[in-house]
């Protein structure tokens, strides 16, 4: 079901033929990522890592992006905190020149400062134009709240301030002591031949064997106490966006599937308890979700709703409220029944594919889960017992230490809001375009 | 046919027909005496069933101060019926491992449901209850239109692009019914009431204005009998015909001015062009690669690339039953001015106009679009979603692949022709959006 590991060299490999349609999706993870970000440096990685999408010594961007793209191929290069993937999708028969362009991507990259400048211009203009998006806005001061100076707190496109000050000369030492120097993890997908495939990258993968980086450990971040709130002022808004949460937990976490039922039943699904109170018995919001993130280390836990202004402080009220029952009552049987089936059936959507396959198989190797994770998911859905969800209520939700980040007018609500958290709670307010 | 408690002879006036969409794929086009449609492509490389109820009603069915109607109807699907109270639909479905939603647009309403397959007879169940059987009350249209007009501020009132393409399309349509917001104008979600649904609801949800297609790991017999059983003895009703202003052909550009809490400025363009039936529109899917696709498009060159005056540029050509638009979207720099970014794809325009497109530029397009379509196949609930959009804007789910034969066999004289009947400044509506000056 899910594609077992092999090693082409040194190198690991997950792979799935799949001829169902004449396309093949490729995914090439370098394991090092943001989280290597240094403090004021953030979008250092993401930098170097777009590095290879802006030519390479033989073509530029423009030759690049043109044989890229007659080839009927789209080619990502994504960074998230402890992975760049370079991904994509192709024709099955331009395969070969594909792979080609790849291998010069990965080993002859062009590394000119005008092109560095070139990128860092559009970088800096991409991260003002997120102040254009207030869903966007309202999680990126979420996270930096939750996560303060930890690299979790830190958007991997980097502050404007952080990519300003960044020079050529540090995109150069990321490049060549870090992206080029990190272990590789492969996946592939489709239709392909895999004898063809695997003497095709055969020079591709003995290259990668040089690739030793030994990534320092990731520290675990540190959980805010209180209720500290920040509200992110734009002018005229009709509508709020709001993230609330705390602490998630890691991947490999022992409370894993439990609280996973936990957060299905509770704010994971349309008619999940907090859609059910927040849209269908009040109609306060048109969305109204939880989720639990997790990663390498304790990722966020959030709640997200975007109530009209005069909604707001009314619906974070209500959304407290549901937080310290859950704590309090956790999940009635009902819930917890409907939760388990939900998540054991629902799982037949994330190996519909080959290629979802593949990402997942990826997904448990670079999140150091055991190896037979997802393989057996289904049934630990099903081995979880009604009590320790509610254990995991109780030791995992904590309304009493909360971040709470909202997008909204911010002179229309302070009073109401500092009336229903108290005196005890932190409020800030800072302008929507403050670098976050 | 299999034995078993569905095997039964389905009643139909017309003969099953197959349509071939791609390599050994077919499907099967049924239509019940109540004039209902289905679609069925048995894929056994799914582990689940997509199944989609598409209705030929959209905002093109609305009229002025009534507008929002189809999609406030979409949300009010999911209420109660007389079988089953509300909430039961989504949380039986939930329970059962499905997504399940809905989209409302121009020419369409559609229901949509992935599954595993043992949730079949749940799915068949809701969904022939609710075409018949929905109860509306005040107190139902009431919540969901506070739901939807939360909705509209989150799509369009405090979302620029939202905004800027609802005027986009409001200032070039002043006859055709495309000028209108899917989404409804604000008074007019306010002040629906509960007759404009019920009317609503007995206008145009009857098995003769509906399409359901059925994409997935299951038995074609087997789910043909089933259908039957649920939507074979419904009786026939009449769709009144609908009556649209055709929209005069536009004689001098219309420019608006406006501005916005906004970091930066942008620039809509709107060309009109012909239905996605118009022998021409394959042409203009490839002249709008060519300018706006991926990384090497004319347009993404010049105006992010090479001058930098651009974050973004999206262009696309519009996939609907009556004349729409060509749209291009400039997000601009911090700083830049609306008319720089309109002198470039002028300039872009310009260069078309008189040299045409390269063969090596239609070469990249078409595989461009190959390749989309590939990616459209992947999965069960891509698969359905297009089936039914063909068979419900084109009367025809072949067109799927027609289309891209047609895409494929475009070539450099067709993107000229189409080019020069659409890129002339009369034909345009243009958005000039800056950022207000606080």
């Amino acid at each position: 079901m899910i594609p077992s590991k092999v090693s082409w060299g040194s190198t690991a490999v997950f792979a799935e033929r799949d001829g169902t349609v004449p396309v093949v999706h490729f995914y090439i993870n370098l394991l090092c990522g943001a989280e290597l970000d240094p403090a004021g440096g953030s979008g250092l990685t993401r930098l170097g890592a777009q590095m290879l999408r802006m030519g390479t010594r033989g073509r530029s961007r423009e030759q690049l992006n043109r044989a890229i793209e007659a080839l009927g191929a789209e080619l990502d290069v994504g960074t998230s905190h402890h992975r760049v993937t370079i991904s994509g999708h192709v024709i099955r028969d331009n395969l070969d020149p594909l792979l080609d362009l790849v291998d010069e991507i990965l080993n002859d990259p062009g590394m000119r400062e005008e092109d560095f400048e070139k990128l860092r211009r559009e970088t800096l203009a991409d991260i003002v134009q997120v102040r254009d998006d207030d869903q966007s806005l309202a999680y990126r001061h979420f996270r930096s709240l939750l996560f303060g100076d930890h690299p979790y707190g830190r958007s991997t496109v980097g502050r404007h301030r952080d990519v300003s000050s960044l020079g050529w000369e540090d995109v150069e030492q990321v490049v060549g002591s870090v992206l080029r120097r990190a272990p590789v993890l492969i996946g592939l997908a489709g239709d392909f031949d895999e004898d063809h495939m695997r003497s095709r990258l055969q020079p591709m993968v003995e290259r990668f064997s040089e690739r030793t980086l030994a990534l320092p450990a990731t520290t675990e971040p540190a959980s805010p106490r209180g209720v500290r709130v920040r509200l992110v002022d734009k002018p005229a808004r009709t509508q709020s966006q709001i993230y609330m949460g705390h602490l998630g937990l890691r991947a490999g976490e022992e409370t894993y599937f439990s609280t996973a039922l936990l957060n299905t039943a509770f704010g994971g699904t349309f008619t999940a308890r907090l859609s059910r109170e927040v849209r269908q018995e009040r109609g306060w919001s048109y969305g109204a979700y939880s989720r639990i993130l997790r990663s390498k280390m304790r990722d966020a836990f959030y709640l997200w709703t975007f109530p009209a202004m005069e909604d707001m402080v009314d619906c974070m009220g209500l959304e407290l409220g549901l937080l310290k029952g859950l704590r309090d009552d956790g999940l009635s049987k009902e819930e917890f029944d409907f939760a388990r089936r939900y998540l054991d059936n629902h799982f037949l959507f994330a190996i519909e594919t080959a290629s979802l396959r593949v990402a997942l198989a990826l997904r448990q190797e670079v999140l150091e889960l055991p190896g037979d994770f997802y393989a057996r998911y289904r049934q630990n859905v099903r081995g979880v017992e009604h009590e320790e969800v509610q254990q995991a209520a109780r030791s995992f939700v904590d309304p009493d230490n909360l971040c709470i980040s909202a997008l909204c007018t911010a002179d229309k609500i302070r009073p109401a809001l500092e009336n229903l958290l108290g005196e005890d709670a932190s409020i800030e307010v800072v302008p929507y375009d403050t670098d976050a | 046919m299999k034995d078993g408690p569905f095997a039964k002879d389905p009643v139909m006036k017309s003969a099953p027909e197959t349509v071939d969409l791609f390599r050994s794929w077919k499907v099967s086009r049924y239509r019940f005496d109540n004039g209902l449609r289905v679609l069925l492509l048995p894929d056994p490389s799914t582990p689940l069933i997509s199944y989609h109820t598409w209705y030929r009603v959209g905002s093109r069915n609305e009229v002025e101060g009534k507008t929002g109607l189809a999609h406030l109807f979409e949300h009010l699907m999911f209420g109660a019926t007389s079988n089953h109270p509300s909430g039961e639909f989504d949380r039986e479905l939930e329970r059962m491992g499905a997504e399940t939603n809905a989209a409302t647009w121009l020419d369409w309403t559609y229901y949509h449901q992935t599954f595993p397959p043992d949730a079949l007879e749940l799915v068949l169940e809701f969904e022939s209850d609710r075409m018949h059987n929905l109860v509306l009350t005040d107190e139902v249209v009431t919540r969901e239109k506070s739901v939807v007009a939360n909705e509209r501020r989150y799509r369009v009132e405090d979302r620029v692009d939202g905004f800027l393409d609802e005027l986009l399309y409001k200032t070039a349509f002043e006859v055709h019914t495309y000028g209108h917001p899917t989404i409804g104008w604000m008074d007019d979600i306010e002040n629906f009431t509960l007759d404009d649904c019920l009317d609503f609801y007995r206008t145009y949800y009857s098995p003769g204005n509906a399409i359901v297609v059925v994409v997935g790991r299951f038995e074609a017999d087997e789910m043909l009998a089933r259908l039957e059983l649920r939507f074979g003895s419904t009786a026939a009703q009449v769709v009144p015909p609908l009556e649209i202003g055709e929209e005069p052909e536009q004689k001098g550009e219309k420019r608006i001015e406006v501005s916005r809490e906004m970091p930066a400025a942008k620039l809509l363009a709107g060309y009109h062009v012909p239905g996605i039936g118009d022998p021409m529109n394959a042409a203009l899917v490839v002249l709008n690669t060519i300018l706006s696709g991926g990384e090497s498009g004319r347009l993404v060159r010049r105006l992010v690339h090479d001058t930098e005056v651009a974050t973004d540029l999206m262009g696309w050509t519009g996939v609907f039953a009556d004349p729409c638009l060509l749209e291009f979207q400039v997000d601009l720099r911090e700083g830049r001015q609306p008319e720089e970014a309109l002198r470039v794809l002028d300039e872009e325009l310009e260069k078309v106009l008189a040299d045409g497109v390269s063969e090596e530029e239609i070469g990249t397009a078409r595989n461009r679009n190959r390749l989309a379509f590939y990616m459209g196949l992947g999965m069960a609930s891509g698969k359905a979603n297009q089936l039914g959009f063909f068979e419900t804007v084109l009367d025809d789910c072949g067109a799927l692949t027609r289309r891209i034969q047609e895409i494929e066999r475009v070539g450099r004289g067709e993107v000229l022709e189409a080019a020069r009947s659409i890129f002339r400044p009369q034909n345009r509506t243009i958005i000039l959006a800056t950022p207000e000056k606080s």
